[in-house]
C-alpha cells in the first residue's frame, strides 16, 4: 500500500483499467479505494446533491471481501472492486430505490435489476444511488421530490440545463465519485448528459440490455445505458451487461476505422457552423482524424427533427400514465396519512390524496396528458400520429444506414445547454438505435465539447471502435473533467 | 385543438389527481401548444407509415449474435421473502384481507381468517 498519497490525489480521476491495475499490483487495496471515494462524496456531495443514497457500509464490507479474495489469489472478476453508481430508478437489492419520488421514498427492492446483477457478478461495488428527475420524467431536475437533485446544474458553471434524467450519474462521475455509472434514458439522456460533463456515454440498441428491474416510465423507449471516463471502460462494462454474450467489445476496439463509411448530416453541420464556431472546429477536427485513419467521410441528409418532441411527449405520456397508475397508495407507493375512519368510507379520496401528495408537478402533467391521450378521441388521433412520426424517424435512420456505417453529429450545439441537436439525440432513442458520446475538445471557457456517433441496430461494437480511435488520436483523456473544490461548483 | 381548464380537470379526476385552478390553467395552455405543434405536422408525411409496433428490427441484423435463451429464471429470493412475511400457510404468504364482503375495511381480528 505504498502510494497512499498519490491515490488520495487522483483517485477521482482514475479509469477502471487504472484501478484494476492498481489492485492487481497491490499499489492500493480495494477497501482503501472505496474509502477514498466515500470520503470524497462526504466532503463534496453536500453542495452537489448527486446522491440520493450512499451505500457506505455495504460498499466497505464488499470491498473487504474482495480484498481477501485478491490476497488469496482468487479471481475477483473483470470489474473486481470497481465502484459503481446506479441511477435511482434501477432496482438494487436491499438498497433503497426511490425514483426521486415521494411515491417510492421507502421502497427497498428484494431483487437486483438484470444489468446490476451482471455488474455485481463481475465484481463491481455499488457505492450509491444517484438522483434523477422524478420517475425520469422531464427535461430538468426542477420540481423533483428530492430537492438535492436540483443542484446538479452547479457542477457546470453557468449552465441552463443539465442533461435530462441521468444528470445525477453523470455529475457523480464528473465529480470523481466513481469511475462507472449505470443509468437510463428515453430521449438522448445518456448521451446528452455524458457530453455535458465530458464523459463517454453509451446508449445501446433498444433490447440489447435487459430492462428487467428498471422501473418503467415509457415502456417502448426506456433503455439502460452506461457512462464512464473513457471508451475502453464503457466497452468493458457493456460487454458484461449486454444480452449478446458471444462478442468481445474490448477486443474489437483496436481494429480501427479503416474502410468505415461515416455520414455527416449536412443540415446540422450548416446549422452548427452558423451558431457555434468552436463546436464546428472541434467536429471538423474529428472528421479530419477519421479521414486520416482511413474512414470514408461524406455528407448525408437526415429529415428534420420537427414534430419529434411532440410525438415523444404524446407516446411517453400515454405509457407513463399507464405505468404510474399502480402508485395509488394501496398497491404500491406512498399512502396519504388519512384518519382511518375517513379512509374507511372514502377509498377513492384516499387514493387521490396519496397520488396528489406523492407526485411532483412534472409527473402530474405527464399523467394528465397520458390520460387525455388514452381516453379521448382527439388524444387517440394524436397518439396515432405520434406513432407514425416515430415510424418515419425509424425509417429515415434505416435508410441512412444503407449508405453509411456510422453517423457523426454534435451532441449539444450550444455548449451551455440544449439546442437544435437535442432533437437528434431524441430521434436516436425513438429509432431504438445505439449511440455513443465521446469528448472531442473544450470550449474557450473550458467546457467539454462532445460528439456523438450513431449506428444501425446492434452495431455497438462498430460505434465503440470509432469512438476509441478518435479518443486515442485526440488524447484528451489526460484532461479529465474532474472538479476538485466544492466552491468551484457555485 | 384548444384544451380548456375543464377538460384538464376532468382528466385529473380520471387520473385520480387533484389540481389547483392555477395548475389546471397552466396545464391547459401547455397541452394546447403541444397539440398545436403535433397538428402542424403534415399528414402526407406520415400517411402510409406502419404504426403498430414500437421497434421494427430486421432479423438479419441479429445474424451472428447469439442471444441468451429466453427461459424463465427461478425467483431466487423466495425463501427470504417468505421469511419476512408475518403469516405463511403451505409455503405461501397469506396477505391481509383489506375489504370485508360489505365493502368496508376489515377489522384487525378477522384480517387473516381467509
Amino acid at each position: 500500500m505504498k502510494s497512499q498519497n498519490m491515490m488520495s490525489n487522483n483517485v477521482g480521476e482514475m479509469t477502471i483499467s487504472e484501478l484494476a491495475e492498481g489492485y492487481r499490483y497491490r499499489h492500493f487495496s480495494i477497501r482503501e479505494t472505496v474509502r477514498h471515494y466515500l470520503e470524497r462524496i462526504a466532503k463534496l456531495d453536500e453542495g452537489l446533491g448527486t446522491f440520493i443514497t450512499v451505500c457506505k457500509e455495504t460498499a466497505l464490507r464488499e470491498a473487504e471481501k474482495l480484498d481477501e479474495g485478491l490476497s488469496r489469489g482468487g479471481d475477483i472478476g473483470l470489474l473486481g472492486g470497481i465502484p459503481l453508481v446506479v441511477a435511482d430508478n434501477i432496482c438494487t437489492r436491499g438498497i433503497r430505490t426511490t425514483c426521486a419520488s415521494r411515491a417510492l421514498e421507502d421502497f427497498v427492492p428484494s431483487y437486483d435489476a438484470a444489468a446490476v446483477e451482471r455488474l455485481k457478478a463481475a465484481g463491481a461495488l455499488i457505492i450509491g444511488k444517484t438522483g434523477l428527475n422524478e420517475f425520469a420524467i422531464g427535461a430538468s431536475t426542477e420540481g423533483t421530490a428530492h430537492q438535492a437533485a436540483c443542484f446538479f446544474g452547479n457542477l457546470r458553471k453557468g449552465s441552463r440545463a443539465n442533461g435530462d434524467l441521468t444528470c445525477g450519474s453523470a455529475a457523480a462521475l464528473a465529480a470523481g465519485f466513481a469511475p462507472l455509472a449505470l443509468s437510463s434514458g428515453t430521449r438522448g439522456a445518456v448521451t446528452l448528459s455524458a457530453a455535458f460533463y465530458g464523459l463517454v456515454g453509451l446508449k445501446p440498441t433498444c433490447g440489447a440490455v435487459s430492462r428487467y428491474g428498471l422501473i418503467p416510465f415509457t415502456s417502448t423507449l426506456d433503455q439502460i445505458g452506461l457512462m464512464a471516463r473513457d471508451t475502453r471502460d464503457c466497452a468493458l462494462a457493456f460487454q458484461i451487461i449486454r444480452n449478446n454474450v458471444n462478442t468481445s467489445d474490448t477486443e474489437e476496439l483496436s481494429k480501427g476505422v479503416e474502410g468505415l463509411r461515416i455520414g455527416i448530416p449536412k443540415e446540422l453541420t450548416e446549422c452548427i457552423r452558423e451558431q457555434n464556431q468552436e463546436l464546428a472546429a472541434a467536429i471538423h477536427k474529428a472528421i479530419r482524424i477519421y479521414e486520416r485513419l482511413g474512414a470514408e467521410v461524406g455528407e448525408m441528409s437526415l429529415p428534420p427533427a420537427d414534430g419529434c418532441l411532440s410525438a415523444y411527449e404524446i407516446i411517453a405520456s400515454a405509457e407513463a400514465g399507464s405505468n404510474l397508475a399502480r402508485y395509488d397508495g394501496m398497491h404500491y407507493g406512498y399512502c396519504s396519512d388519512m384518519p382511518p375512519d375517513e379512509a374507511e368510507h372514502n377509498l377513492n379520496e384516499m387514493i387521490i390524496r396519496s397520488r396528489t401528495e406523492s407526485f411532483g408537478m412534472e409527473v402530474k402533467r405527464c399523467i394528465i396528458l397520458g390520460t387525455y391521450v388514452l381516453s379521448t378521441e382527439h388524444g387517440a388521433a394524436c397518439l396515432r400520429k405520434a406513432v407514425q412520426v416515430r415510424r418515419r424517424v425509424q425509417n429515415a435512420w434505416k435508410e441512412a444506414f444503407r449508405h453509411c456505417d456510422l453517423m457523426l453529429l454534435p451532441v449539444l450545439s450550444d455548449s451551455n445547454g440544449f439546442s437544435v441537436t437535442d432533437g437528434y439525440a431524441m430521434m436516436m432513442d425513438m429509432a431504438g438505435i445505439p449511440a455513443v458520446t465521446v469528448p472531442c475538445g473544450f470550449s474557450s471557457s473550458a467546457l467539454p465539447i462532445g460528439l456523438q456517433l450513431a449506428a444501425d441496430h446492434y452495431k455497438e461494437g462498430r460505434l465503440l471502435r470509432a469512438a476509441y480511435s478518435l479518443e486515442q488520436e485526440l488524447a484528451l483523456t489526460g484532461f479529465r473533467p474532474v472538479w476538485k473544490e466544492a466552491d468551484r461548483f457555485v | 385543438m384548444k384544451t380548456d381548464v375543464n377538460t384538464v380537470k376532468h382528466m385529473a379526476r380520471l387520473a385520480k389527481l387533484k389540481l389547483t385552478d392555477q395548475e389546471a390553467a397552466a396545464l391547459a395552455e401547455d397541452l394546447s401548444s403541444l397539440f398545436a405543434e403535433l397538428n402542424n405536422i403534415r399528414l402526407d408525411e406520415t400517411t402510409g407509415q406502419c404504426e403498430t409496433t414500437a421497434q421494427k428490427l430486421d432479423i438479419a441484423q441479429l445474424e451472428g449474435c447469439a442471444l441468451r435463451k429466453d427461459e424463465p429464471d427461478k425467483f431466487p429470493y423466495r425463501t427470504e421473502l417468505l421469511q419476512s412475511m408475518k403469516h405463511i400457510r403451505d409455503d405461501y404468504a397469506v396477505m391481509p384481507r383489506a375489504l370485508n364482503p360489505d365493502g368496508g375495511w376489515d377489522s384487525e381480528e378477522s384480517k387473516h381468517d381467509e
